[in-house]
């Protein structure tokens, strides 16, 4: 008996200890999702608590090392550059996040447009994005940056255009599906207006296929926002943006005041890796359904 | 007219609903390269549809009898012919005039599991037609939407649920609902049953049956089961490469079909107790 027991149960173990591992939340989910949130606190808490605005100035407080009295030191002009790094973090996330969300409305339209149009608008909708695809991301967004006056909405706007191209041939592609199925036919058939058609039976139904990237975008679009304000092209000063305070803190460097570019590097970084590890999450969360 | 003839002709002739004359389709494949495809779906169709009838088309897979069905609500454009929808030669109409006749003509697609939007509520699907074709509202629309569910035996409480959420068989009801909510003067069935199981299949052909009769509704039910259109139809027209080649009351069809590929059709029904065919004997012959 005892010996018809033992492969059972051996067999049996295994296949109970797998179940709960399937169910498990990602653990990059998890992460990216708390770093998210640290930020958030972060950036409601520190200003209150420290008693300082991002730009005060404390005279006689210029380019202090970090110590117990400012946790990240002072820049060039005596600002605490904790509440400064704090208070960055709004910028950085309403610009990057506000322009991914405009470049998949943007291209969610001119892909169903293009899914549905005669062929010739078709042609030129995706000859456009092409175009646009064609430049790497950062220098078309910095020479549209450029060639008009540098302000978030001029930010926002450059960062759209240059990251719809993937959300209009996605929606164009899912569109171009959706189409065919029968309940297209029988929406049709219903004598539904074309229009009503697409945005109201085909377009909801292709959205998901878009929305894979939209994190991944976000941490890109960080990325642009940071390196455009870096060069002068986005946030303006006084005001806090990571790419600036970086700009700001990059001529002392060499000089030994390390900690004015430090910090808002490791807040670029640290926001990056938190969309990175949110899309990965989702990947693997899609992966298991 | 040189179509097939119409055994049943002069029983008794209301104006038809559906008018189809010398109506083909044509596809065409391949373009500025190489050689053109061409391939002939339906080839100069003739027949009429009367008010209260059930219409059957059979053929086997390939013989056009669904690119017929879809051309009939103008959801493919025919190539040559007209099709007469209450008097109205709809084959060429486009916009605001064809989305008006389009109301009364309505489809119930074969996969049941593609046929609705599944992101739209079963409220919202039997919602849309009623508010846009009936204008519909408030209390109206509640009351019309409970009506159309129970008449095709779904609760009340479907409403607020998802597609994903139903069998094939009760999305099939859905469809079915959606059709009868414009108060169609005629319903195009293409396979409305071969998706499904054969139980469920037979509670579908049941609610057809009895729906026609409870709201005298005008069928054209495509199928290649013999079995379930001799339950459904009155008048059969078979279809084999494009062409129409007969069409016959459905008791004349099981007596006597006058061609002989509508009679390897009849005869291709299996049946419990009747012999299968001496295939050895075939061969030696």
């Amino acid at each position: 008996m005892t010996t018809l027991d033992q492969p059972l149960a051996t067999l049996a173990a295994p296949a109970a200890r797998s179940k709960p591992a399937r169910k498990r939340w990602p653990l990059s989910l998890t992460v990216g999702v708390a770093i998210l949130i640290a930020w958030v606190l972060f950036t409601i808490l520190v200003p209150p608590l420290i008693g300082r605005s991002a730009t005060d100035v404390v005279y006689g407080s210029k380019l202090l090392p970090p110590s117990p009295l400012s946790w990240f030191g002072t820049d060039a002009l005596g600002r605490d550059l904790l509440v400064r790094t704090a208070v960055a973090f709004r910028y950085d996330i309403l610009v990057a996040m506000t322009s991914v969300l405009a470049a998949a409305a943007m291209g969610l339209v001119l892909g169903a447009i293009a899914g549905t149009a005669p062929e010739w608008i078709d042609n030129l909708l995706m000859g456009i994005t092409d175009v646009i695809s064609a430049f790497p991301n950062f220098v078309l967004a910095l020479a549209m940056a450029a060639a008009f006056s540098p302000s978030p909405t001029t930010l926002v706007l450059s960062i759209a255009i240059v990251f719809m191209p993937y959300y209009a041939r996605t929606t164009r592609a899912a569109i171009l599906t959706e189409k065919n199925k029968p309940y297209a036919d029988a929406a049709r058939a219903m004598g539904l207006h074309p229009i009503r058609i697409v945005f109201l039976h085909l377009l909801p139904n292709s959205v998901p296929y878009t929305m894979t990237l939209i994190a991944t975008d976000v941490s890109g679009a960080i990325m642009v926002t940071a390196g455009l304000s870096f060069l002068g092209f986005g946030v303006q000063p006084p005001d806090a943006e990571w790419g600036l305070m970086i700009s700001e803190g990059n001529s002392f460097i060499i000089s030994g005041e390390w900690w004015v570019s430090f910090f808002p590097g490791v807040a670029v970084m640290s926001l990056i890796s938190a969309f990175l590890l949110i899309d990965l999450g989702i990947r693997k969360i899609q992966q298991k359904f | 007219m040189t179509g097939p003839v119409d055994r049943d002709e002069g029983v008794r002739r209301p104006i038809p609903v559906l008018e189809v004359r010398g109506v083909s389709k044509v596809f065409r494949s391949g373009g500025s390269f190489g050689a053109q495809h061409m391939v002939t779906a339906v080839k100069d169709a003739s027949f009429e549809i009367r008010p209260g009838e059930a219409f059957g088309l059979i053929g086997e897979s390939g013989s056009g009898k669904s690119t017929l069905g879809r051309l009939l609500l103008r959801l493919e454009e025919p190539t040559a012919g007209q099709i007469m929808f209450m008097g109205t030669d709809i084959a060429h109409l486009t916009g605001v005039q064809l989305r008006r006749l389009r109301a009364g003509m309505q489809m119930v697609f074969q996969d049941p599991f593609n046929a609705l939007n599944p992101s739209m509520t079963v409220r919202r699907a039997l919602a849309e037609p009623l508010k846009i074709h009936r204008k519909l509202r408030g209390a109206a629309l509640d009351a019309e939407i409970a009506r159309l569910l129970d008449i095709v035996g779904l609760s009340a409480s479907a409403q607020g649920r998802l597609p994903r959420e139903f069998s094939g068989g009760q999305r099939q009801r859905i469809c079915l609902a959606r059709a009868l909510a414009l108060q169609p003067k005629l319903i195009v069935l293409d396979e409305p049953t071969s998706a499904l199981d054969v139980s469920v299949q037979a509670q579908i052909i049941n609610l057809l049956v009895d729906l026609k009769q409870q709201l005298n509704l005008t069928y054209i039910f495509i199928s290649h089961d013999l079995s379930v259109i001799g339950q459904v139809c009155d008048r059969i027209g078979v279809m084999r490469r494009g062409e129409l080649l007969e069409i016959t009351s459905r008791d004349q069809f099981i007596v006597n079909p006058e061609t002989e590929y509508a009679r390897s059709l009849r005869d291709a029904v299996p049946e419990i107790g009747r012999p299968l065919p001496d295939f050895a004997a075939e061969k030696a012959a």
